[in-house]
């Protein structure tokens, strides 16, 4: 407790040396002042001012810092920054520069909002309240501006700074008159000062016994004296108003007499604090040109006692795009979503996401079908489009003309001419591709990513994270006596984050900029853009290194189940009994009867094969299961894979225990995970016949065990030589430990997990782990059920294999089992568009007992000798199409139109309309040459115009064919696309790319599909795919 | 009791428990229910191919408050949009084709629809329920008007009975079927000019006794505002091939229709299938009937609670049906034979959970399901597991049995937890005279009356060739019984005459005399000190043993699952509580009304007492093994036997032990039971109190810790 004290103590004071040095921007300063006027309100109408271009909103900001070919710009009342790449010119605003042009129905508050940098929210007294920092700092100057080191500072204090006012709330009569009063000569001003003064006199005859019996009860002080009391309600303007003038007029009135007052009043101050957060946030230009944004979680300051801060918002609107151009958010659901502006127009949609998913410390769980958000990185790419008209006035002199259109002539024989303006108006059009690529750098665990679309409320679509510092749960106080039956109660954890949240900004370019300025190395405004950001980012820092050449086949993936136990009768008497579900010998069988059928490189993942079986108790001791040929069945096996190749993963599990047995090595009281109320906590299943979550019976594992159980662990397993380990749930899960004597919070568990992680690469060749999780990537090398898609929200545009990308080629992964999925064609053509490998989850024997357990029971097909054949004619199908691309980055990523190919009776429908519009068009040719035919021969009878009736049957009877034409040809333009009836819906076809050119069309319809790529047209079958080069 | 239901509800949700591991294609896990009620995941029979709104049909006017849907021989789908007053009439790719809105009618005025709510086309016609306007409309299958079906006269509508349809169906002899949101006696037959044929389907009222008591004692006035009984509405109806119509109704009390389910009656079923005539023709031959969500929750702290409200039908290939719940926004399918087949969806905005589920109808292999409140139909595609399944039913209708159990063998490789394709291949075996094979499959899926049959025919072949040996058996035993009897009889005879203490073993034969000989048996058993306690506690433990021997040996046939329920502790408690309760109660009655038998011999009388149990009940145990189903009343007779027998010993016992006329000892025993329920309720009472008070003290410590 003490050390934290003198820490904290410490880092206070080095905030205060920081706020200290002094700030050498006089510039700023200069035209700060020119931004509020005498009052402090700012001149320029920030939600109302509408600025036309990016440009005219920069030229009100000044340039504070510039290095490595980046500039950051400050807007000193709003505190808004804008960072510009000097190279391209582009430039990224942390909000929207067109505020107020933006949308009219937009309320000021929303517009407020959007003007903020940080959005807090926080609760009083059970109520939670939110502040901004354009509303509680920016409006209320409240911020300030200092240079650091590579970049600046920007510090806030939110809420309202309280100060004493002089001015008296309760005083004697005697005194107000003659103190204050007397001295405003005034009388305008006097009037107004006594308005908010109510003369409370025990003594004055008037009033009635009763009036002053309450007055008194009331008022205690009316006992012994006339007082005259301050508008309890006054508001804080009409305060400063008041002392502002009790300052000019009065004196010989100061603060002591103000105390004096108010002590022989015994007027105690009733105002609590106001709410008011200080905190900071640090801009600042890396070496690479990237921006990158600070907050720091332990520099934010409040009155801890009276409120609780929930969340804090950094930089909500960052690269907002607007609804009038095109453009979409990414967020990492899954294997990556994008939201086009275009699609949720009109609506108001929020999507959130914790990232690294539940948290089964906590009480609720929720977004039970939802794909998990593994990587901390989010990003806007916007398509911004300005049209605009220029008018100039061309004057030009021409002659004048008479009737018969002679030049004519002035008296003396010149040519006669005159002036004419001319207006000539310009068409000009702008096109740029903004957008930038998020990366969490830090705090990313206790984020979550807000993917919010305005849609009635304002027009900008933004994706943000929002981070929780200190974790608080609400649990049911259903037990309690003093309450009512169904109160639920927030407590907050001991333990707060003292780390920062920082964000990188990576900004992308536009391709016809960079071409235009000659630049090579940039990454484009586009989904592919930002994935090459990050995947480079992780290439950079180690994350990710490049998968050696290779032309072996594809690796394939089987998890093999090694026992469970059951009930077995023996003279009719039930005993239980473990049952081998695939035993190591059977492992050597499938391998070798796969290898012969032409699969190559094939890795099993062993599960339950140890300490009990499928229900195992932690991994602590390690003991072979018997029925599945033991320690000497083990030791062979690890013997055969190294004669053989074969890849062998272990599974072990760290983070959950779902049976425990004397002298395990599990101690529940030391090593599991506690709730916020003190108890033992388990994983959560979504239980779809009540549509609600379950607990399946496994305990969690605090984080700050898993080192003590690998270390005793390993000593047993390293003694077999094996090269590999597979620790799937420490992939994929995050728990956070509300233990009383020892919390953590998600931030310390991510830390744990590297840390064991990284002894666990360090003993073993390869690694294999579930889901891959950002913050284990780097020591891991195999990743098994990664997201090959999103969560499909209906709202959602579409899915982009954004994980895919990135890890083609540094990693192997696969998606979830390929027997598991209830549509494996898709699934199959999800693989060659993410790059994955095959997965299944297979069992030799005794398949059936897994009904009988309701946690296995899941596996419903899991049969090897069933799967056998079809397991070796998926991986052929993939292994054919993709072996040669295993090292080779994903590189284009598009999506296509395609056309639906009519069936037989479409087509002749199709060919007999053609026919009778064909017919319709030959009939009115005919008889408009009869009616011309008719017309000349009118003409040549009667001379002069044809008759007007005449004429406007013609008309009316080409307006009926122009009908009758558009109504055949319903046709739509996207891009240079011509849509017809039979286009498919966008995100159905989509084309692949890997280096060296090979291309993939997919077909995820569920009929045929004609395509054109790159001049040719493919068919393609439903489900279907084609390989290009 | 409150508190064990609560027990026993928390231990089923743990075992229904069971996780999906299901795959991106689709955000919600198909399950079905095994026999004994648990949920089992299964395979994906449909997963969601995409979504079809507005502006993938090409509507230049958003469908808004879409109520119905339907799906035309040749695939055309229309769709009823309440809100613009129109059904859109789309091809099979869901592009527009036509909208039916404003229209000329018989007298060549312009006329419109008004917040229409059914369709129902057939091959000539398409036939709108146009609700406001108290009629249905027919057009012709190019969008043009035909006619107008004006409202039915007849004099079985109530006065001022309102004509509503909302959903109509026409039989392939033109009859009309229509649902009337406000007609309660049931649905409309008429014919396509307005003629009215009748009601039918009309659900029959069922008022409880307590009920028609309280109605009687009401007053005019009182009986005005109670509740009206009147038979439930229909809400949808659909009609298959065949002629027969699918109702659906939710208007059924929820516990009523929960109980329907379990004990697949029709009276009170949520859907029901009607044949022209009104009849109920469902077949309920699955574990369940159905209707819905098997497993519901009560709690008030679930979101999703009661029974299933099932508003749509659809009938879909070979049979196959479905219905939809408009609670959990889920589609249930059933076979014909009324076999649940899978149960899919969730509520939600991922593709394929649907947030506000309206209508269901079938398109080929596609199941199409409309969302109101997202306007827009979801579209699931068959995989390649629903086609397997159609596929075995498609045989199994056609009767080739052979291909059958191909079928369902395919079934069980996808889907290990399929319980109705165990049974299905068990069937087949059986037919094919595999009974052992049969045997097993019935066995995976907990299935006892098929497996009866099947070791009946083993029995019988057994028999057949075994039967000398086992006549021979049979008489063997026989002739050891009587040899034994005899020789107790002896020892008995002779320990009779000795003095002083016996040995264990004629200690331990002399129940054999007593049991026969009551009244001189206990007489010789308290005044000669024929038995003791260590004897009595014998048999005390071996009856005991016996009922543990009865837990864990009987037959699967009567106790398939019994492994899970053998408490060796329970069967302990089970015997020796009331045992020792009667022996407390009755001598603490007896002390007081001149009993002459101490505890001791009251005990002893007891324990003797006991011995017909382990005699009568192990055979019982070891017939069960042999025993086909139907042959059970056989045990449950000897059961019977044994306990009564050992209530009149212990009847008798006790009379002689405390040496009581008849009469006084019927009272002092009817006394001893009224006792032991004191005695019992005494100890509830304590242990009660003592829990209420530990809870009350333990939330003070969590309350205080809480606060702190």
């Amino acid at each position: 407790m003490n050390t934290k004290k003198i820490i904290s103590a410490a880092l206070s004071l080095i905030m205060m040396l920081g706020a200290l040095i002094p700030a050498s921007l006089p510039k700023a300063e200069a035209a700060y002042a020119d931004k509020i006027d005498a009052d402090g309100n700012p001149i320029i109408n920030y939600t109302g001012t509408a600025y036309a271009t990016p440009d005219d909103k920069l030229a009100d900001m000044i340039l504070v810092k510039e290095q490595n070919g980046r500039q950051i710009w400050y807007e000193e009342f709003t505190g808004e920054i804008c960072f510009v790449n000097t190279e391209t010119g582009q430039k990224l605003f942390s909000n929207p520069w067109d505020v107020a042009a933006s949308y009219n129905s937009a309320s000021v508050a929303t517009k407020q909002k959007l003007l903020s940098q940080v959005m807090i929210s926080y609760i009083d007294n059970g109520v939670t309240k939110q502040m901004n920092s354009y509303l509680d700092a920016a409006l209320r100057n409240q911020i300030t501006l200092k240079n650091i080191k590579n970049g600046i500072r920007v510090e806030y204090v939110i809420g309202e700074e309280q100060t004493v006012r002089l001015v008296p709330r309760l005083i004697r009569m005697e005194r107000f008159e003659e103190l204050i009063l007397s001295y405003i000569t005034d009388d305008w001003t006097r009037e107004k000062v006594n308005s908010f003064y109510t003369l409370k006199n025990p003594f004055d005859l008037s009033l009635t016994e009763r009036a002053v019996k309450e007055m008194r009860a009331k008022f205690p002080i009316t006992e012994k004296m006339a007082v005259y009391v301050c508008d309890p309600d006054i508001k804080a303007r009409e305060l400063s108003q008041i002392e502002n003038f009790i300052k000019t007029y009065c004196t010989a009135y100061s603060y002591e007499e103000l105390d004096k007052d108010h002590q022989e009043t015994g007027y105690a101050g009733q105002d609590a604090a106001p709410p008011l957060f200080r905190l900071a946030l640090e801009y600042s230009i890396t070496a690479d040109g990237d921006l990158e944004a600070r907050l720091p979680a332990n520099g934010i300051r409040f009155d801890e006692s009276a409120y609780k801060l929930q969340t804090v918002n950094v930089l909500p609107y960052f690269g907002a795009g607007s609804n009038n151009y095109k453009g979409y958010t990414f967020i990492p659901d899954g294997s990556g979503t994008l939201i086009r502006f275009e699609d949720v127009k009109g609506s108001t949609y929020n999507v959130s996401g914790d990232l690294y998913g539940q948290d089964y410390a906590y009480h609720n769980i929720k977004n039970q079908h939802t794909e998990v958000m593994r990587w901390p990185v989010y990003g806007i790419v916007t398509n911004y489009e300005r049209n605009w008209k220029e008018t100039e006035v061309v004057t030009h002199v021409e002659p004048v003309l008479d009737e018969e259109g002679n030049p004519m002539l002035d008296e003396n024989g010149e040519a006669l001419t005159r002036e004419i303006n001319e207006r000539l108006t310009n068409n000009f059009h702008y096109e740029e591709d903004q957008g930038f690529l998020a990366i969490i750098t830090e705090g990313d665990s206790l984020a979550s990513l807000m993917s919010e679309h305005g849609g009635t409320l304002h027009c900008f679509n933004t994706v943000y994270p929002m981070f929780t510092p200190r974790p608080s749960d609400q649990y049911n106080l259903r037990a309690s006596i003093s309450v009512g039956a169904n109160t639920t109660w927030t407590v907050t954890s001991e333990r707060k984050y003292t780390g920062s949240y920082r964000i990188l900004y990576k900004m992308l370019t536009d391709p016809d900029i960079a071409a235009e300025k000659g630049i090579k190395d940039y990454y484009s405004a586009d989904y592919m853009g930002m994935a090459k950001a990050y995947r480079d980012y992780l290439y950079a820092n180690g994350t990710l290194t490049k998968l050696e050449d290779t032309t072996a086949d594809l690796p394939l993936y089987i998890e093999t189940f090694g026992s469970m136990e059951t009930t077995k009768r023996i003279l009719s008497f039930p005993v239980n009994v473990d049952i081998p579900l695939t035993s190591f010998d059977d492992i050597k069988d499938m391998y070798e009867e796969l290898t012969e059928a032409g699969v190559g490189r094939i890795n099993f993942r062993l599960t339950g094969y140890a300490n009990g079986g499928m229900i195992s108790t932690i991994p602590y001791k390690l003991e072979w299961m018997r029925v599945v040929g033991g320690d000497k069945g083990f030791t062979d096996l690890v013997q055969y894979a190294a004669e053989k190749g074969m890849g062998l993963f272990p599974d072990f599990d760290f983070e959950y225990v779902n049976h425990t047995e004397l002298f395990d090595g599990m101690s529940l009281r030391k090593y599991a995970v506690k709730t916020i109320d003190d108890r033992y906590t388990s994983k959560r299943y979504y239980d779809a016949a009540t549509q609600s979550f379950t607990s399946d019976r496994s305990l969690c594992v605090s984080a700050s065990a898993f080192e003590h159980f690998y270390t005793k662990f390993a000593e047993r397993y390293l003694k077999y030589n094996p090269t590999a380990i597979s620790v799937s749930t420490l992939g994929t899960e995050l728990n956070s430990d509300f233990d009383e004597d020892e919390p953590y919070n998600r931030e310390d568990t991510k830390k744990f997990t590297t840390e064991v992680m990284a002894l666990i690469d360090a003993d073993y060749k390869d690694v294999m782990i579930d889901g891959g999780n950002a913050y284990v990537l780097p020591y891991a090398n195999h990743i098994m059920k990664l997201s090959t898609d999103s969560s499909r929200f209906l709202q959602a545009s579409e899915a982009i294999p954004f994980m895919g990308i990135v890890l083609h080629g540094a990693k192997y992964f696969t998606g979830n089992p390929i027997n598991m999925e209830g549509d494996i064609d898709s699934a199959i053509l999800k693989a060659i568009e993410n790059g994955s490998s095959l997965y299944f989850v297979l069992s030799k024997q005794n398949t059936n007992e897994l009904k009988e357990s309701f946690r296995l029971s899941q596996y419903y097909s899991v049969s090897y000798e069933i799967w056998k054949d079809e397991l070796v004619d998926y991986y052929k199908e993939l292994n054919d199409a993709t072996k040669d691309l295993q090292t080779s980055l994903i590189v284009e990523h598009e999506f296509l139109y395609g056309e639906r190919i009519p069936d037989a009776d479409e087509a002749e429908a199709d060919a007999a309309a053609a026919q009778a519009a064909a017919e319709a068009q030959a009939e009115a040719e005919a008889e408009a040459k009869l009616k011309e035919e008719r017309a000349l021969k009118y003409l040549a009878m009667h001379g002069g115009e044809i008759p007007e009736d005449n004429m406007i049957s013609d008309e009316e009877f080409e307006d009926e064919e122009t009908e009758a034409e558009e109504e055949v040809e319903e046709v739509e333009e996207e891009g240079d696309y011509v849509k017809t009836k039979y286009t498919t819906t966008k995100g159905t076809i989509i084309r692949v790319g890997y280096e060296g050119g090979v291309n993939f069309l997919l077909n995820y319809n569920s009929f045929d599909v004609t395509v054109r790529y790159n001049g040719k047209t493919y068919t393609i079958a439903a489900l279907g795919f084609v390989r290009i080069g | 009791m409150k508190k064990l239901s609560r027990i026993l509800i928390a231990l089923m949700a743990l075992m229904t428990i069971f996780t999906a591991v299901a795959g991106a294609a689709a955000p919600y896990a198909t399950y079905t229910y095994s026999s004994t009620g648990f949920v089992l995941s299964s395979p994906e029979a449909y997963v969601p191919d995409r979504i079809v709104d507005s502006a993938y049909i090409g509507l230049s006017t958003a469908f808004d408050d879409p109520r119905d849907l339907f799906v035309d021989p040749d695939q055309n789908v229309y769709l009823v949009d309440a809100k613009n007053n129109r059904v859109i009439c789309m091809d099979r790719y869901f592009k527009f084709k036509f909208e039916i809105k404003n229209f000329n009618n018989e007298q060549g005025v312009r006329d419109s629809l008004s917040d229409p709510s059914g369709v129902f086309v057939n091959k000539n016609f398409i036939y709108v329920c146009d609700s406001n306007n108290n009629r249905i409309i027919m057009f012709t299958r190019e969008g043009k008007f035909f006619k107008i079906i004006p409202q039915p006269v007849s004099d079985l509508f109530d006065e001022g009975a309102i004509y509503k349809p909302v959903a109509c169906a026409v039989d392939t002899y033109g009859r009309l079927f229509v649902v009337s949101s406000t007609t309660y006696q049931g649905i409309i037959v008429m014919s396509d000019d307005g003629g009215f044929y009748g009601f039918i389907g009309a659900q029959k009222v069922q008022i409880s006794a307590m009920e028609i008591l309280w109605r009687r004692l009401q007053t005019e006035e009182q009986r005005s505002y109670s509740q009206q009984y009147v038979s439930t509405e229909f809400n949808n109806i659909t009609i298959d091939a065949d002629n027969f119509l699918y109702v659906t109704t939710s208007s059924i009390g929820e516990s009523a229709q929960q109980s329907a389910i379990r004990s697949k009656s029709g009276t009170n079923a949520p859907v029901k299938k009607l044949n022209a005539s009104g009849a109920d023709v469902m077949r309920r031959n699955g574990f369940f009937a159905p209707g819905g969500e098997v497993n519901v929750s009560n709690s008030v702290l679930s979101e999703i609670r009661g029974a299933s409200k099932i508003i749509d039908a659809a009938c879909g290939p070979e049979g196959t049906w479905s219905i939809i719940d408009e609670k959990r926004s889920k589609v249930y399918t059933y076979d014909k034979d009324g076999n649940m087949l899978f149960i899919f969806g969730d509520k939600g905005v991922q593709t394929g959970n649907i947030d506000s589920i309206e209508a269901i109808a079938y398109q080929g292999d596609n199941i199409l399901v409309l969302d109101k409140s997202k306007d827009c139909i979801t579209v699931y595609r068959r995989t390649e597991y629903g086609d397997l399944l159609i596929n075995a039913l498609a045989n199994q209708n056609n009767r080739k049995y052979d291909s059958a159990i191909d079928d369902w063998t395919e079934i069980l490789k996808r889907n290990n937890n399929y319980d109705s394709a165990y049974i299905g291949i068990g069937k087949s075996l059986y037919r094919s005279g595999e009974y052992e094979e049969a045997m097993n499959y019935y066995k995976y899926a907990y299935e006892t009356t098929n497996y009866s049959e099947a070791f009946k025919e083993i029995r019988k072949n057994f028999l057949s060739k075994w039967l000398v040996v086992v006549l021979l058996v049979f008489v063997g035993i026989l002739f050891l019984i009587a040899k034994f009897f005899g020789y107790a009889g002896k020892i008995n005879k002779k320990a009779q005459l000795k003095v002083g203490r016996k040995s264990l073993k004629e200690e331990m034969l002399y129940p054999f005399h007593l049991i026969f000989h009551p009244f001189d048996g206990f007489w010789d058993l308290k005044h000669e000190k024929r038995g003791s306690m260590r004897s009595a506690f014998l048999i005390l433990v071996i009856t005991i043993l016996a009922f543990c021997y009865q837990a864990i040996g009987t037959g699967y046939i009567f106790n398939p699952r019994q492994s899970a329920f053998l408490n060796i502790f329970a069967q302990i408690l089970s015997v020796s509580m009331p045992l020792l309760l009667w022996c407390v109660a009755n001598w603490c009655l007896t002390t007081l009304f001149e009993g002459e038998g101490s505890l001791k011999d009251i005990f002893i009388a007891a324990c003797y007492s006991l011995t017909p149990l382990p005699l009568l009940i192990i055979p019982s145990v070891i017939l069960s093994n042999v025993l086909a189903k139907n042959e059970g009343q056989l045990i449950t007779l000897m059961s019977t036997i044994a306990f009564v027998w050992m209530g009149i010993l212990l009847f008798l016992g006790m009379m002689v032990t405390h040496d009581y006329s008849m009469f006084k000892n019927i009272l002092t025993c009817i006394a001893t039971v009224v006792g032991m329920a004191f005695i019992m309720f005494l100890a509830i009472l304590f242990s009660s109190l003592m829990a209420k008070i530990v809870s009350f003290i333990s939330s003070i410590v969590i309350e205080i810790n809480y606060r702190l």
